[in-house]
């Protein structure tokens, strides 16, 4: 597995278009969170009111590169067929098919990690953390932002592998989170309420990193933010359920394809 | 006794109502050069790819240095490398980037290796040139360098010199010549340039949709493809006997139309032809025919009533 995981690694260095894709949604993404403090000096923006900003605008951009990354990563050599390759090698199926999941996984995670805590970071080194969230209800949220991710990486990993391509995973895996976000905000607009939030991998960030309901307070003689949060046991449990049960779930089913597929 | 390193036993592969490969069944033996020759469509490649993990057979099984599990045939190919088809490259990658992430795969850590191999098949001054702007040629030496990257002790090539210019193939069929004379290296072969495999081969396989028609030693095939009477007659039993009585004939095959091919008195047609007319025989044809690989090949591949096993069975000396 180690080899497959190498060789990913140092193909993925060479991959042109994932990295202008990254670095242009990275510049998108943290534009447009500054951005929506233009009404605001950033000398008053602290690390809490960024760190809600960026938490509520990442389903919206980041959810479908995380997933368009991953068809890219698993996907760029299957099409070419470089990645039999390792099969013809002695690599066993399972090694080529989770090797590339891991690559996927790793960059993702530290991709996500790193984006969404920069903006915080600075804004924290700047001004303080600031009064508008407990800091461990953010630690919270940041932590529950993985499990959904690793959920969404097995399920681009997994259209990938079924479709065999990285352009028909990378095209279906962006399209999906916006198709499913979309279907859930209608179906919730017009009443449907018996849709679970869990069931999508863009609706559950979105129920977690949910920093609509706030209020403002007054302190030291200026006005301030405060966000109230939606975490609740019961959702953090919903979460980690559905991002591992329907991660793992769909990950393996399409292992069962890859492996008893021809490579043709 | 042999060292048989592949055994392939009734090996099938079936896509929905067509059969790719029928009930195949040979041995590789070690340092064998075997030619696996057929049409386009023949099976040759479902063949190489399903010993290489590519495609899973429907039936029958393999084993490869006496692994049959999966977890032994992967292990064993780490002792082999393929070139399937086209070499496999990444369009975007330079030859040096390609062979590279091969190194990569495979698992070798001495890096130093991949220059090795570029300089041997002559792609060591390609520079950041992408393979996708190679010529064919040149994606054959990418996938051949490739192939020799962890020194294998059987290598499976398939149309390894298709597209190669004459200074290539014969550099080629050189580079395959030494790597089984010095290193043992054991190799499976498929070619449509029928006189290169000739030069090469200590074996052929010969397939024809999806079934394995002959499997022949040079050394036999070359005996058949050199020069010998063809013989018919009014009665072709007759004229055997009359062959072998009379001029002490012991070289002789019987093929399955009745007609006979003679390897015998081969500079004296007259004293062939005499004794058939002095026993009362009529020859219909009676003519010195001189065949080589393509020639059999074509023989055998024209031939729609061949069947599976049955010509070495019906081409039995007399």
């Amino acid at each position: 597995m180690w080899n497959t995981v190498k060789s990913v690694r140092q193909i993925s260095r060479h991959d042109v278009l994932r990295r202008f894709m990254m670095g242009f949604i990275t510049v998108l993404f943290l534009g447009g969170v500054v951005g929506s403090w233009y009404d605001y000096s950033l000398s008053d923006v602290t690390g809490s009111d960024m760190f809600a900003t960026v938490m509520q605008t990442f389903p919206m951009v980041l959810t479908s590169v995380v997933m368009a990354n991953t068809a890219r990563i698993c996907g760029w050599d299957l099409t070419d067929r470089t990645a039999n390759y390792e099969i013809l090698y002695g690599n066993k199926r399972a090694a080529v098919y989770f090797g590339r999941f891991l690559v996927a996984l790793g960059k993702n995670l530290l991709f996500v990690a790193a984006v969404t805590a920069l903006a915080p970071a600075v804004c924290t080194l700047w001004n303080g953390w600031g009064k508008s969230l407990d800091f461990s209800d953010a630690l919270a949220h940041y932590a529950l932002l993985f499990p959904v991710v690793f959920r969404m990486v097995c399920t681009a990993a997994a259209i990938t592998f079924l479709v065999m391509s990285d352009i028909g995973g990378l095209a279906l895996s962006f399209l999906l989170p916006i198709v499913t976000t979309l279907f859930y905000l209608f179906a919730k607009e017009l009443g449907g309420a018996s849709i679970p939030e869990w069931l999508f991998s863009a609706s559950t960030l979105t129920a977690v990193e949910d920093f609509r309901n706030k209020t403002v307070g007054f302190a030291d003689g200026a006005d301030y933010l405060i966000y109230k949060t939606s975490l609740d046991g019961a959702l953090v449990l919903r979460t980690l359920v559905s991002a591992f049960g329907i991660g793992i779930a769909l990950l393996t089913a399409s292992f069962a394809v890859y492996r008893r597929r021809d490579l043709n | 006794m042999a060292d048989v390193i592949i055994d392939v036993q009734a090996l099938t592969k079936q896509y929905k109502t067509q059969k790719a490969v029928d009930s195949v069944s040979f041995q590789i033996t070690r340092g064998m050069i075997c030619g696996l020759i057929g049409p386009n469509g023949a099976g040759k490649t479902t063949v190489m790819k399903m010993l290489g993990g590519l495609v899973l057979p429907t039936a029958g099984a393999f084993t490869i240095f006496g692994g049959q599990t999966e977890r032994e045939l992967a292990h064993a190919r780490t002792r082999m490398s393929f070139i399937i088809e086209t070499p496999y490259a990444k369009g975007e990658l330079s030859a040096r980037d390609n062979i590279e992430k091969m190194r990569l795969q495979k698992g070798i850590p001495d890096k130093s290796r991949t220059d090795e191999v570029l300089k041997l098949v002559g792609l060591s001054d390609t520079g950041k040139k992408p393979a996708a702007k190679f010529s064919l040629g040149m994606r054959q030496r990418l996938g051949i360098a490739g192939a020799l990257l962890s020194r294998p002790e059987i290598m499976v090539l398939d149309e390894p010199i298709n597209g190669l210019d004459p200074e290539g193939i014969v550099e080629i069929r050189t580079l395959l010549k030494k790597l089984n004379e010095e290193n043992g290296v054991t190799i499976l072969i498929s070619s449509h340039i029928l006189s290169e495999l000739s030069m090469l081969c200590t074996d052929y396989l010969f397939i024809k949709k999806g079934r394995l028609v002959q499997a022949i030693a040079a050394e036999e095939l070359h005996r058949q493809c050199g020069e010998y009477y063809h013989i018919h007659t009014d009665d072709d039993a007759k004229a055997l006997a009359v062959l072998q009585n009379q001029l002490g004939i012991t070289q002789c095959d019987v093929l399955r139309d009745g007609t006979l091919r003679l390897f015998e008195r081969l500079d004296d047609l007259p004293a062939v032809s005499r004794t058939l007319y002095e026993n009362g025989l009529i020859p219909v044809t009676l003519h010195v025919h001189e065949a080589d690989l393509e020639s059999y090949y074509m023989n055998l591949a024209g031939d729609d009533n061949v069947e599976h096993g049955q010509i070495g069975a019906a081409d039995q000396p007399s």
